[in-house]
């Protein structure tokens, strides 16, 4: 009988140990891909403000001042502190509106070589990633509503193709929003990863 | 005149020194205009090492009146999304004591992901000198990685070259073990003895193996880091020295490689050249020229047909001996084409007797050719061929080598130099056909040949020509031909005897050497015999004519012995009739 519930035990907990050592491959995996779209979307900036005039340069920094990225309405930790705080599930949920937010205005992301056909696909699949993440951390007896925000966001700006210099406007804060909100997700993920899995390297 | 010109001299010197003063003032002047636009306060830049604090910094540039510290204030505005921006501009919340002219944030006034609008602005906050706006993340340089130090991965075969792998840690200002920052390194090494420093790819690992630097020399490696997907690296490590002496020793082994094979070649050279001709020897063994018994292989050369046909027609012993010292020469066997021309109708007589007279003519003429492909007399075909004339000469061979020795024919005494009847008629006739003596010149101007009498010192002679024609099995068959070299009858006895050892026989010298031994008794016998002997003394094959008689006769000398004279070798037995190298050294005389 003992030796029964000692076998028992050693299986359940060999199976119970299965979704930990999947969850730690989903966070690596889902980890590597947000580097690599923020690389790509600082990428695109830089290129973007390369392209531009000193003065205009200084000229759009002053603009961006005053407006905002459309994914501020998502609120998330702004500091170390914070993020400390706040639980994987949340940061997972947090990371999943953000690459929502982005998965349409991707396509109007202007950059060379056609990179803007690569986005929308990664955020796609990036967003199941964090899906599948948060379903596998999400507790059975908690009923976690829609990650997505009731709040619409001002799409509406950003289909409007004004005038040159508002389209060129547009593409700055777009590429460096873009650039903010994909930095912001990679924190957010590594944090979670590296507090979920601590003997999973994060020293490197 | 000339203090007139000095004057306008010194005139348009001092116009020209005065315009030179005025611009020269002029320029003096604009640098002042100038010098405050460059030089006014304005931040240098903002940095955060850990994307938790940060700080500006500014320079006061021309304005030296303000390098007292408060002289300057630096305010700023942060807004945060989705609250109350603020109406205020906040003051630093700290003024570095360590540096002057900067500005620290704390923590809790730091937030990321968020607008920072800083304004340079004087004491009294009515001149704004300097403003800059940023977020948190985009200023992040961190702090140098520490703890830089190398392993030796392994050294090159010949030890030139070698693989280190270098290792380090994070900052520890930057916290990677949260997640909160990600880093990439990038290293940087180069001889001391360099300017240029060789960058490496970045990584994210705090390891790196370096390939393929040379031995004995000092190399310097640093690292930095910056934030994955930053703009700005941050500071350099301290640089570590790397260096590994070369243990092998100077010697040059490729030089020695070289050398050593350069003798090698030079030897192989002279040994050649050297043994030039035992080498040309082995690899080209000469083809041994034709080897005519008694003719001179130069009269083979193209031109000189009339000596050579004269030779040949001539007989046999007066051909000099070219060949004797080497007894393994092999020679040619000739077929003298005339000598079978002429014995053409006596053979068809030869065929035709055959039936009558035993098989086996007891002699053979002319020139044997063992490695002829004329088949046996005895088939069929030869004999309705009539006009076979070159078969003629090995026909009798054939057939005396293949038939058993006729005892009926061989019937003789040792004086006896006749045969039978058939085959005497034979002898003769053939031996008519070879040679023949003149014995007599008629006034008619007939020359009589010699008679039968003389065949027999013809078949002697022949004999002889046969014998002396020498195959190894001849030297071999010479043997049994006994030392007293005038009693030729006791030797054509033999020859008489053993047909076998006359002809070609192919390859069965070990017969032929039974033969000859079974020959020594058969003339032995057949001289105890007592047969009529014919009356005539043995006639030289040659005779010299000693003049010319009253009738136009031809007088010959007789009784001469032969010109040349035949050496016949000493009988020695040999050990079943083979002859060794070292028998026939003590045969020749």
């Amino acid at each position: 009988m003992n030796r029964a519930v000692l076998l028992l035990s050693v299986v359940c907990l060999v199976v119970s140990s299965q979704p930990i050592a999947d969850s730690q491959r989903l966070f690596s995996i889902a980890v590597s891909r947000v580097q690599h779209l923020h690389l790509l979307a600082q990428r695109l900036f830089s290129d973007f403000e390369s392209s531009l005039q000193t003065e205009e340069q200084r000229q759009l920094n002053k603009i961006f001042l005053q407006d905002f990225c459309n994914s501020d309405y998502i609120i998330s930790p702004i500091d170390k502190h914070e993020t400390q705080r706040s639980s994987v599930l949340k940061l997972l949920s947090i990371s999943y509106g953000l690459v929502e937010s982005w998965e349409f205005p991707s396509r109007f992301l202007s950059g060379s070589s056609a990179p803007r056909t690569q986005i929308s696909p990664k955020l796609s699949e990036l967003k199941t990633g964090i899906l599948l993440l948060i379903r596998a951390n999400q507790d059975p007896a908690e009923i976690f509503s829609d990650p997505s925000t009731p709040q619409v966001p001002p799409y509406g700006n950003y289909y409007q193709s004004l005038g040159a210099d508002e389209s060129l406007r547009r593409t700055y804060e777009l590429l460096a929003c873009f650039k903010k909100d994909m930095h912001k997700v990679e924190t957010y993920l590594t944090v979670a990863k590296c507090r979920l899995s601590p003997e999973a390297n994060c020293t490197l | 005149m000339l203090p007139l010109q000095l004057n306008i001299m010194a005139a348009s010197l001092s116009g020209l020194f005065f315009l030179l003063h005025i611009l020269t003032a002029s320029a003096l002047d604009s640098d002042p205009e100038q010098a405050p636009l460059q030089q006014r306060p304005h931040f240098t830049g903002c940095v955060s090492t850990n994307m938790e604090t940060f700080h500006c910094r500014w320079n006061v540039g021309g304005f030296q009146n303000l390098s007292e510290p408060g002289d300057l204030r630096v305010f700023y505005i942060n807004t945060i999304p989705l609250s109350a921006p603020p109406k205020d501009w906040s003051e630093c919340p700290h003024y570095s004591t360590k540096r002057p002219n900067e500005c620290f944030f704390f923590k809790n006034h730091t937030v990321i992901w968020t607008n920072y609008r800083l304004q340079l602005r004087s004491r009294d906050n009515a001149v704004l000198y300097d403003e800059i706006s940023f977020e948190v993340q985009d200023i992040v340089q961190p702090d140098p990685p520490v703890n830089l130090n190398w392993t030796l991965l392994n050294v090159s075969l010949t030890g030139t070259y070698y693989d280190v792998m270098l290792s380090w840690k994070p900052p520890q200002s930057a916290d990677v073990e949260m997640g909160w920052m990600t880093l990439q390194y990038e290293v940087q090494h180069r001889s001391v003895s360099s300017d240029v420093w060789e960058v490496t790819d970045l990584v994210k690992s705090t390891h790196r193996s370096l390939y393929g630097l040379q031995t004995n020399v000092n190399h310097e490696v640093r690292v930095r880091c910056k934030m994955l997907a930053g703009k700005e690296f941050g500071e350099f490590s301290d640089s570590i020295f790397v260096h590994i002496p070369s243990k092998v020793s100077r010697f040059p082994v490729v030089a020695l490689l070289i050398f050593g094979a350069l003798c090698l070649v030079a030897i192989l050279m002279l040994v050649i050249i050297s043994q030039q001709e035992k080498l040309m020897v082995i690899l080209l063994p000469p083809v041994p020229g034709p080897k005519i018994r008694g003719i001179d292989p130069e009269l083979l050369k193209k031109g000189k047909l009339r000596e050579l046909t004269s030779i040949l027609g001539g007989p046999l012993d007066l051909r000099p001996e070219l060949y004797n010292k080497d007894p393994w020469v092999e020679f040619i066997d000739l077929d003298i084409e005339e000598q079978n021309d002429r014995l053409t109708d006596l053979d068809t007589d030869c065929l035709m007797d055959r039936s009558l007279s035993s098989n086996c003519s007891p002699f053979s003429i002319g020139f044997r050719d063992d490695d002829s492909g004329r088949s046996s007399c005895c088939e069929p075909d030869l004999l309705s061929d009539s006009n076979a004339s070159p078969l003629h000469s090995p026909i009798p061979n054939q057939m005396l080598s293949k038939e058993p020795p006729c005892q009926t024919g061989s019937k003789s005494s040792s004086g006896d130099q006749s045969f039978t009847t058939g085959e005497h008629s034979l002898v003769s006739t053939l031996r008519e056909a070879m040679y023949t003596q003149v014995s007599e010149v008629r006034s008619s101007g007939n020359v009589l040949l010699a008679p039968e009498e003389q065949t027999e010192v013809e078949k002697d002679t022949n004999k002889d020509v046969m014998a002396e024609k020498g195959k190894e099995k001849k030297e071999a068959q010479l043997l049994e031909i006994e030392a007293d070299s005038k009693d030729y009858t006791s030797k054509l006895n033999a020859w008489n005897m053993n047909p076998e050892l006359s002809t070609g026989d192919i390859g069965e010298p070990f017969q032929t050497g039974a033969e000859n031994s079974a020959a020594l008794s058969p003339p032995s016998h057949h001289e105890s015999d007592t047969v009529p002997v014919s009356t005539l003394p043995p006639a030289p094959v040659y005779t010299v004519v000693e003049g010319v008689g009253r009738q136009n006769s031809l007088l010959l000398t007789q009784n001469l012995t032969p010109g040349p004279h035949l050496t016949i070798p000493k009988m020695v037995p040999t050990p079943g009739g083979y002859l060794t190298p070292d028998l026939l050294g003590s045969i020749t005389p």
